[in-house]
């Protein structure tokens, strides 16, 4: 075989699924861009030259993400899209964006291997189901992108501490890289472990952000569960299992970078991230807060909001996959979004349980973030009123959006969300340490590869009596080799 | 054109420089760049001829089993053009960093050309070690040749003890070839050695992979590379690990395609494993260390690694992934080394902590720090990604994963490593005494030639004709002994 020559290759008639995803990422590229205008940046010009190269960089490589033909050409973007973010993160925190890197170079090496594998086994690269004796390598690799529960330990330290405009583009884009792929791949044989890691994720998720006190840790770790609800429905193996996975990324991205946005324009206004200190100041601004309450409804699915239909067509899909027990698990990690995002809302924004001590004002947000966030909020509201007005722009479901059948189960977890954070309020204040997550446990695995590295250290001693002698050795060993035939 | 002119003048000037110095001193700089120009200008004629149609000289009208032959086919010419670049290059920034001073040191340069070409060019087993040792003795000197003095001349000692102990391996090597086949020619010993005792064949082939082994830098008896690469002056560096390394690789290649395929392939197993385990062990030493010139250097051993995996393949996708990432390491390491010398001139410290800062005051250095740093690292779609790629792809057709896993690793360390780099030139620190900014506009113009290189290689498998013509050339020539046998010996 001679080797194929290289080409980076674009779908000649991308679908639907392609199209919708790179016209999200173009609008998130936009959006952060302007909200960037107004977040400010670095007051130091070649940081403030490399952020916007990454940021456009980052635009165009994810645009085109979507709309590569093979594996090959969407391996090269997504590496590129992942270099152009971490030049983002570089100009904010300088060991973040080294780990980031690093942990995106490892998947998209995986990736790059399992292509070179089916490239040898079929022949072509078409991006779709891979043989299932390639699927580790191609779940190894975007798993770690679409932070697939094991893998997910880069993606709370990564956002939490990158500049705000990166963690907007972060959560609302590069994860979604890593679950197109997954939606490509997903096929029969795929469906138990989609299924089960996205139970795994949203409950997980969940849970975490219950219990944070840093407003983006707290949303790191909510997108991680809303990750969950993405993966649950592409395993559900119902038909709608795909199309509801992609409108509920879509959304997401919509929602979650109007959420980040706004802890962004928090830390900016208070310098602090921790909700426990910014309960000491007056309840924000009407403006920040309306744009803020869009993004919370929509994320805990409140009719009206994208966020509601794209909760009832996962529903759907699972229903008719049989699945009534992930539905359960499902609205209980509905129940979670709820609750943390109470907290998030009465300790972040409406200055509660500061106690007697006077509380500070807040100094007014920037406008051009503000608009950024205006023009999210109406993406997210858009999506969810248009398919209640307009039935049949999502055939199969028409004119059952409003029925009781489809409100009660939606309205179940935030109401009991509301009750039981209203009931309890102790269990939620934001006064403890972070819980441990698998990122320490990542960094023990490195202690092997120290110890490695310490022998091969002590190996180079500089005694060349010692060199020689493993000179020696080494020939004994290719002729012992050789002899053997 | 006769190949002998691309290796007798260089070797002229190497005995002419001497006479210069005692008659003629004002005009010495003048008489280095004519005779390095004319040495260009002949290797690069040559390297052309052999890659349109095999030359074959044979030398004093001997015909092949009593004399020397001298042959440049397509992989020799090849090498020729990588000799010719990277010897310019160095003439170019040397000249103007050290001027015709130290005539010396181009008598070195000019005697390491004569025997590089040689190496390339000659169709004959002794005679090839004879040039070797031509090229090792010069190599030793050039290492010792610097100003850091102490250091360079335990490195160059450390260099010839280990190449001595190759050299010696390389003799025992042809001695038994000779003794069991009564040959020395390459194309007749192919033909010869099949009929050699399979033990003697096996014992040979061990003693002249185990030389290369030793004189390519390849872990575990690597131990001379990093002294000797990173004591030297930059330049030098640049040279080594730019060039000269890759002379042994030449060389194994040329044997491994018509020694090892056919009589010997447990060869390529071995290969392969020492390719995983240079790999591996080069990029955790160059992420332990502390000095930017040594971090380099190790970091030369573990990307001699990626190509002895590709010749490990022992297929022609994995020759030619292993011809791509000689170039491609070419490019990137010698502009890497480059670029890190005129830091460390301009900051006085080989050390990477105090060496912070030094990309703010020099914007273009740190730019193609990076650069550099990246294709090598291997982001894409930068040369060093491809190279990267084409040896994913060989290595797993021949049917192992265990190569893809350890090029993963090895994005990943080196990753780590090169950034702790970059993040030292360009973190900010107050207080900073100025920096040596004296301007090197050769210096500069050697950067952009190497960016240049190193992009063109990266276009090269994106355009689909020149590149498909280019692998079915190379790997005819590279993979196949029998069009070389032909031009020898005639049909």
């Amino acid at each position: 075989m001679t080797l194929s020559p290289l080409s980076l290759a674009l779908m000649p008639r991308p679908d639907g699924i392609s199209l919708s995803l790179s016209g999200l990422a173009l609008f998130m590229t936009l959006c952060t861009a302007l909200y960037t205008k107004g977040y400010g940046s670095s007051a130091h010009r070649p940081s403030r030259i490399l952020f916007s190269c990454g940021l456009w960089g980052f635009g165009l490589f994810a645009v085109l993400t979507p709309l590569a033909a093979d594996w090959f050409s969407m391996t090269v973007f997504m590496e590129l899209a992942s270099v152009a973010l971490f030049l983002m993160i570089f100009t904010g925190d300088r060991d973040t964006a080294v780990m980031y890197l690093l942990t995106q170079l490892a998947g998209a090496g995986f990736l790059l291997a399992g292509t070179a594998l089916l490239y040898l086994k079929t022949g072509q690269l078409e991006v779709g189901r891979v043989p299932s004796s390639l699927l580790p390598w191609f779940l190894l690799g975007l798993g770690i992108k679409a932070a697939l529960p094991g893998l997910h330990f880069w993606l709370p330290p990564t956002h939490s501490r990158a500049p705000t405009p990166a963690s907007v583009l972060l959560s609302g884009f590069a994860v979604k890289m890593g679950l197109y792929g997954l939606m490509r791949l997903s096929c029969p044989d795929t469906e138990r472990l989609f299924l089960f890691a996205g139970l795994v994720m949203a409950l997980y998720g969940a849970i975490q952000a219950l219990f944070q006190r840093d407003v983006k840790r707290l949303l790191a770790f909510s997108t991680i569960s809303q990750l969950g609800f993405v993966l649950a429905a592409l395993g559900s193996g119902g038909a709608g299992g795909v199309t509801a996975a992609l409108l509920y990324s879509t959304a997401h991205g919509l929602f979650k970078g109007l959420l980040f946005c706004s802890a962004g324009v928090l830390e900016k206004t208070c310098e602090t991230r921790d909700l426990s200190r910014l309960a000491f100041r007056q309840s924000a601004s009407p403006l920040l807060l309306g744009l803020f309450l869009a993004g919370a409804l929509a994320i805990t699915g409140f009719p009206g909001t994208s966020g509601f239909i794209v909760k009832a067509l996962v529903k759907t899909a699972l229903k008719e996959g049989h699945h009534a027990a992930a539905i359960r698990l499902l609205s209980l990690a509905g129940l979670g979004t709820t609750l943390y995002l109470c907290k998030m809302a009465y300790y972040g924004f409406l200055g509660g349980g500061g106690g007697p001590a006077p509380k500070t004002a807040r100094p007014a947000a920037d406008p051009r973030c503000l608009a950024a966030m205006a023009f999210l909020a109406a993406a997210t509201l858009l999506s969810g009123i248009l398919p209640l007005i307009l039935p049949g722009l999502l055939h199969g479901q028409a004119g059952s959006w409003l029925s009781p059948s489809q409100l009660i189960p939606a309205g179940l977890p935030i109401i009991g969300g509301l009750a039981a954070f209203v009931l309890v309020p102790s269990a939620f204040r934001p006064n403890r340490g972070d819980i441990p997550d698998l990122y320490s446990f990542f960094t023990l695995l490195g202690l092997p590869g120290r110890a490695v590295s310490d022998l091969l250290g002590k190996m180079h001693n500089g005694r060349i009596r010692m060199y020689l002698f493993v000179l020696l050795g080494l020939a004994l060993l290719v002729f012992f080799r050789l002899s053997l035939g | 054109m006769s190949p002998v002119l691309a290796i007798v003048t260089p070797l002229t000037a190497a005995v002419f420089l001497p006479l210069v110095s005692i008659w003629g001193k004002k005009h010495l700089s003048g008489t280095i760049a004519v005779l390095g120009f004319l040495s260009l200008a002949f290797t690069l004629v040559t390297a052309l001829g052999g890659w349109k149609s095999p030359l074959v000289e044979r030398v004093g009208g001997w015909s092949p089993d009593l004399g020397i032959v001298l042959v440049v086919d397509p992989l020799s010419s090849l090498f020729l053009l990588l000799g010719a670049t990277g010897f310019a290059l160095t003439f170019v920034g040397s000249l103007e960093k050290l001027g015709g001073g130290p005539w010396r040191y181009y008598t070195l340069l000019f005697l390491s050309w004569a025997s590089v070409n040689g190496i390339f060019s000659t169709g004959d087993l002794f005679n090839l070690y004879v040039f070797y040792e031509i090229f090792s003795v010069s190599a030793y000197l050039l290492v010792a040749f610097s100003s850091m003095a102490w250091q360079a001349v335990e490195a160059g000692f450390k260099y010839l003890l280990f190449g001595t102990v190759g050299a010696l391996f390389f003799l025992m090597g042809t001695a038994f070839t000779f003794i069991s086949t009564g040959a020395l020619n390459l194309a007749l010993l192919s033909e010869a050695l099949p009929k050699a005792p399979p033990a003697a064949v096996t014992v040979l082939s061990g003693c002249l992979i185990i030389a290369l082994m030793v004189k390519a830098g390849i872990f575990p008896a690597h131990f001379w590379l990093p002294d000797a690469h990173s004591s030297a002056q930059s330049a030098v560096s640049a040279l080594l690990s730019g060039v000269l390394v890759k002379v042994s690789l030449y060389v194994l290649l040329r044997l491994a395609s018509l020694f090892f395929l056919p009589l010997v392939p447990e060869t390529f197993p071995l290969l392969m494993t020492a390719g995983c385990l240079s790999l591996l062990a080069g990029h955790v030493m160059a992420w332990r260390q502390d000095d930017l010139k040594r971090l380099l250097a190790y970091s030369t051993v573990a990307q001699i690694g990626y190509v002895l995996i590709g010749i490990g393949c022992a297929s022609p996708a994995g020759f030619t992934a292993a011809l791509y990432q000689v170039f491609s390491h070419m490019g990137a390491k010698m502009g890497i080394f480059l670029t890190a010398g005129l830091l460390i001139d301009g900051a006085k410290t080989r050390k990477i902590d105090e060496l912070a800062g030094a990309g703010r005051c020099r914007p273009f250095l740190a730019v193609s720090f990076v650069f550099f740093a990246s294709a090598l690292v291997g982001l894409p779609p930068l040369n060093g990604f491809t190279s990267k790629w084409l040896l994913t792809l060989a290595s797993l057709e021949s049917g192992t994963a265990l190569p893809a896993l350890c090029l993963v690793a090895g994005t990943l360390i080196s990753a780590g490593y090169y950034l702790k780099v970059i993040r030292s030139l360009l973190s900010p620190v107050p207080g900073r005494a100025p920096l040596d900014r004296k301007a090197r506009p050769a210096a500069l113009g050697c950067l952009i030639c190497l960016i240049a290189l190193c992009l063109v290689l990266t276009a090269l498998p994106y355009m689909p004709e020149l590149w498909k013509g280019l692998t079915l050339r190379l790997s005819r020539t590279a993979w196949d002994p029998s069009a070389y046998i032909r031009t020898v010996i005639g049909p």
